[in-house]
C-alpha cells in the first residue's frame, strides 16, 4: 500500500456513493460519502511535532485506543482499524493530519472523538465562517447550513431568549440557488449566519471528472464524485488556507522576549482583539462558560473582576497546555498568547464566538501597515 | 519604594500603567491608540541599561526607534511620584552613540543619529515630575496619562510627535491598558499568586513531570528575558515562596518539591498525578477543582493567613461566576 493505492481505493469508492449527504444514515453500508478530517496534533509538552515524533505520537494514540496499525510503503501514511472502522492517516504534515475513511459516519466519528478525548493534544480544525465561504467560492455553491445558537453561552435563567428573533437560527439548504437564499438570509439575520457547512462542486471538463464536497465547521469533508484527485485538491487548498491562518496568528500574536547580552531585550508580538459588533448580553455568563474547562472551549482560567464590566483572566488552554491571558469587556476580548501558544486556540475561540455570540465577529490580525 | 496610592482595582497595579501604555503606543492594538507606531516608531528595547560616559548608567524603560528619521526616544515611565536626579542626569547625557554602543540598538545612520529622553507618568503625578525636572534645569518632554495622553511639558525633537501629543490623544479607561508587563519589584505576592498558579496548571497539563523555578518564571513573564537583575531576584524569591507553600498545602495531592540531581540547590517541582490518564469528565472535574484551589490560595495570600484544610474553597468563587 502506498499513496497511489490509497487514491485508487478511495477513487473507486467515491464513484459508488450517494450524493445526498444529509441522508447518509439511510444509506446501505458502503454507500455513504467519503469522509476526510483535518486534525491538529501536538506533543504532550505542547511543542510541535516533527516526522519522527508524529509517527511515535500516532502509534502511541493508536495503542492506547486499541486500534490496529499497518504501515505502508509511504512512511507518512498509515492504515488504522478497529472492528469495522478503518482510517487512512496521512501525517505528511506532522502538525496537521489528514484522515480519510469510508466507514460509517457515526462509528468513525465516535472513534475519532474518542481519540481526541483520549489524547487532548489532538484537536479538530476550527475554520472560521469566512474561510469556509472562501473555500466554497472556489467551486460552484450547492448548499449550506447555518447553525447559530446564542443561548449556549447564556445562563439557564435566560432561556427565554430562545424566543427572540435570531437568538437561535438553524437552516440547511441544498441546491444550485444557494447564493440567492443566502442573500435573503442576510436581510433577516445578518449577525447569525454562522456556517456549519458549505457544499460545493468542482469539475474538470477535459478529463470529465467532478467532485461534490461538503466542508463543516470542524474541518470535516464529505465527498462524492468520480475524482479523488479533485477531492484531495480541495482538502489541500483548505489545509493550506487553514495552516496559513494558524501560522499567521502564531507569528504575529505570540508575545515573547529575546534577551540581549548586555541586559535588556526585545519584546515581540501583539495582543489580538476580537470586537463584539453588539455588546455581550450577559458578560458574567459568558465568562463562566469561557473558563468552564469544558469542550468546546477547553479553557481553564482565573478571573479577576476589575470593574463591573471588565475582567482580566489568567488562563491555560487545556488543548495545548499553553498559557494565555484575556481582557474582556462587553465590547471586546483581548488575547495575549504566550511564546508557545497554539493558533488553534484562537481559531477554536473565534469559531465558537461566531456560532454563539455573533457570526460577524472577525479576527483582524495586525498587519504592518505603516512604514517604519 | 511602594507606589504612593494603592490601585483602586484588583487589575493591573497602578505603577505598571505608564510603561504598558508606552509599549501599547508602539503596538497595533485596536483598543489602545497606536500613536507612536503610526508616527513610524518601533519598539527597539525594553529595560535596557545604557551608560553615558562620566555620568553613569540608567535602565531605560522603553527605547523606540524611527528609522526614517534616524531618531530614537528613550522613555522613562514613572511608576509614582518619586523621581531620581541621578537617573534624570543620565537620561539627559545619553547620546545616540551611547545607545548604540551600550544599549545594542542599531541606527540606520549611526553618525547622524539622534535620541531624546521622554518622561511618562500618570496625570496625578505630573506636577511633581515637572517641578523636579524644572528644578534640575532639564527640559525633557513629559507625557501625562489620564483621560488623554497629553504633552504636559516641553517639546519633542520630532515635530510630528509634538503636534500629536499637544492635541492630546483620547485614551480608554487606564485599567484597560494592554498588559505586556505584569510585575515589578513592588508587586505583592498575592498579585503574583494567580499567575504562578496558572503556570503550574499549564505544566501539570503538559505532563511535564518536573519543572524548575526558572522554567516557571520564563513561562509566567513574557518579559523575563529582558528583566533587570533586581526584578529577577525579587520574582525568583516570591516564586520559590509560592511554590513551596502550594506544594505543602493546596497542591499537596498534585505536586511535591524535589531537588535537581545536577544542581541540588535548585528547586524542582515533581508532579505526583497523571491528569491525562483520567477519563474526560474526571479530568474536567480535576481542573475545576484546581480552579477552586487557586481562588482559595489567592484569597489566603491576600489576607496573609496560613492554610486551613477545612475551609471550603467552593465559597470563594466570584459572585455570579460560581459553577452551575
Amino acid at each position: 500500500m502506498d499513496r497511489r493505492d490509497m487514491a485508487d481505493i478511495l477513487g473507486e469508492y467515491l464513484r459508488n456513493v450517494n450524493v445526498y449527504f444529509d441522508r447518509e444514515k439511510e444509506f446501505p453500508k458502503g454507500r455513504g460519502p467519503l469522509k476526510t478530517y483535518v486534525l491538529e496534533a501536538h506533543r504532550p509538552d505542547g511543542d510541535s511535532l516533527n516526522h519522527e515524533s508524529a509517527v511515535k505520537t500516532l502509534l502511541g494514540i493508536a495503542g492506547a485506543a486499541k486500534l490496529d496499525v499497518r504501515e505502508t510503503r509511504d512512511e507518512t501514511l498509515f492504515q488504522l482499524t478497529k472492528g469495522e472502522v478503518g482510517f487512512f492517516f496521512d501525517i505528511l504534515d506532522p502538525r496537521f493530519w489528514i484522515i480519510h475513511t469510508m466507514s460509517n459516519i457515526d462509528e468513525s466519528e465516535e472513534l475519532l472523538g474518542a481519540l481526541v478525548e483520549l489524547y487532548p493534544h489532538l484537536d479538530y480544525a476550527w475554520p472560521p465562517s469566512d474561510l469556509m465561504r472562501i473555500i466554497q467560492g472556489e467551486g460552484k455553491a450547492l448548499g449550506f447550513a447555518v447553525d447559530f445558537d446564542e443561548t449556549q453561552f447564556l445562563a439557564e435563567s435566560e432561556s427565554h431568549l430562545i424566543n427572540e428573533p435570531n437568538a437561535v437560527v438553524k437552516f440547511r439548504f441544498g441546491g444550485t440557488r444557494a447564493e440567492v437564499w443566502l442573500n435573503e438570509l442576510e436581510r433577516f439575520a445578518p449577525d447569525a449566519l454562522a456556517f456549519s457547512m458549505v457544499k460545493f462542486a468542482r469539475e474538470d471538463q477535459v478529463t470529465r471528472s467532478y467532485i461534490i464536497d461538503e466542508l463543516n465547521e470542524r474541518g470535516r469533508f464529505k465527498a462524492a464524485g468520480n475524482s479523488f484527485d479533485l477531492h484531495i485538491q480541495n482538502v489541500s487548498r483548505f489545509l493550506h488556507s487553514y495552516r496559513s491562518f494558524i501560522l499567521e496568528i502564531e507569528d504575529v500574536a505570540r508575545i515573547r522576549s529575546r534577551a540581549q547580552a548586555a541586559g535588556g531585550g526585545l519584546l515581540d508580538g501583539e495582543p489580538l482583539v476580537l470586537e463584539f459588533p453588539r455588546p455581550l448580553r450577559n458578560l458574567n455568563a459568558f465568562v463562566r462558560e469561557l473558563v468552564s474547562c469544558r469542550a468546546p472551549l477547553k479553557i481553564w482560567g482565573l478571573v479577576d473582576q476589575v470593574r463591573e464590566d471588565y475582567f482580566q483572566i489568567e488562563a491555560v488552554d487545556l488543548h495545548t497546555s499553553s498559557k494565555l491571558r484575556f481582557d474582556l469587556s462587553p465590547q471586546y476580548m483581548r488575547l495575549y498568547l504566550g511564546p508557545e501558544a497554539c493558533g488553534n486556540t484562537v481559531a477554536r475561540l473565534l469559531r465558537n464566538l461566531q456560532s454563539h455570540v455573533d457570526s460577524t465577529i472577525k479576527l483582524e490580525i495586525p498587519a504592518e501597515n505603516v512604514p517604519a | 519604594m511602594p507606589p504612593d496610592e494603592p490601585s483602586p482595582t484588583t487589575g493591573l497595579q497602578r505603577d505598571l500603567i505608564p510603561v504598558n501604555a508606552v509599549i501599547g503606543f508602539l503596538k497595533r492594538d485596536k483598543k489602545w491608540p497606536s500613536v507612536l507606531y503610526q508616527l513610524g516608531y518601533r519598539l527597539a528595547m525594553i529595560e535596557q541599561p545604557v551608560s553615558a560616559a562620566a555620568v553613569g548608567t540608567a535602565e531605560i524603560d522603553v527605547i523606540c526607534l524611527n528609522r526614517k528619521r534616524n531618531h530614537g526616544m528613550l522613555w522613562e515611565c514613572k511608576s509614582g511620584r518619586t523621581i531620581e536626579e541621578r537617573q534624570a542626569r543620565v537620561y539627559a547625557a545619553v547620546n545616540a552613540e551611547d545607545v548604540q554602543r551600550t544599549g545594542n540598538v542599531t541606527f540606520p545612520h549611526p553618525t547622524s543619529a539622534s535620541v531624546e529622553p521622554v518622561y511618562c507618568c500618570l496625570e496625578a503625578d505630573r506636577q511633581v515630575i515637572i517641578d523636579a525636572l524644572a528644578g534640575w534645569g532639564l527640559t525633557f518632554p513629559v507625557i501625562s496619562l489620564g483621560e488623554r495622553a497629553v504633552l504636559a511639558r516641553g517639546q519633542f525633537e520630532d515635530p510630528d510627535a509634538t503636534e500629536c501629543f499637544s492635541e492630546g490623544i483620547t485614551l480608554p479607561p487606564l485599567e484597560e491598558v494592554p498588559r505586556f508587563l505584569i510585575a515589578n519589584t513592588h508587586t505583592p505576592k498575592w498579585r503574583l499568586a494567580g499567575a504562578f498558579f496558572a503556570t503550574m496548571v499549564s505544566f501539570l497539563r503538559k505532563q511535564s513531570g518536573t519543572f524548575s523555578l526558572r522554567h516557571m518564571l520564563e513561562e509566567t513573564f513574557p518579559d523575563w528575558e529582558c528583566m533587570g537583575t533586581d526584578l529577577r531576584r525579587y520574582l525568583s524569591s516570591v516564586a520559590r515562596e509560592i511554590v513551596n507553600d502550594l506544594c505543602e498545602n493546596e497542591l499537596r495531592d498534585f505536586a511535591r518539591i524535589g531537588k535537581a540531581s545536577h544542581s541540588p540547590g535548585d528547586t524542582l517541582v515533581e508532579f505526583t498525578v497523571d491528569v491525562l490518564g483520567q477519563d474526560a469528565s474526571t479530568r474536567t472535574r480535576t481542573f475545576q477543582k484546581l480552579l477552586r484551589l487557586a481562588y482559595g490560595y489567592i484569597e489566603r495570600s491576600k489576607e496573609d493567613r496560613p492554610y486551613e484544610p477545612t475551609r471550603g474553597a467552593e465559597t470563594l468563587w466570584l459572585p455570579g461566576l460560581e459553577p452551575e
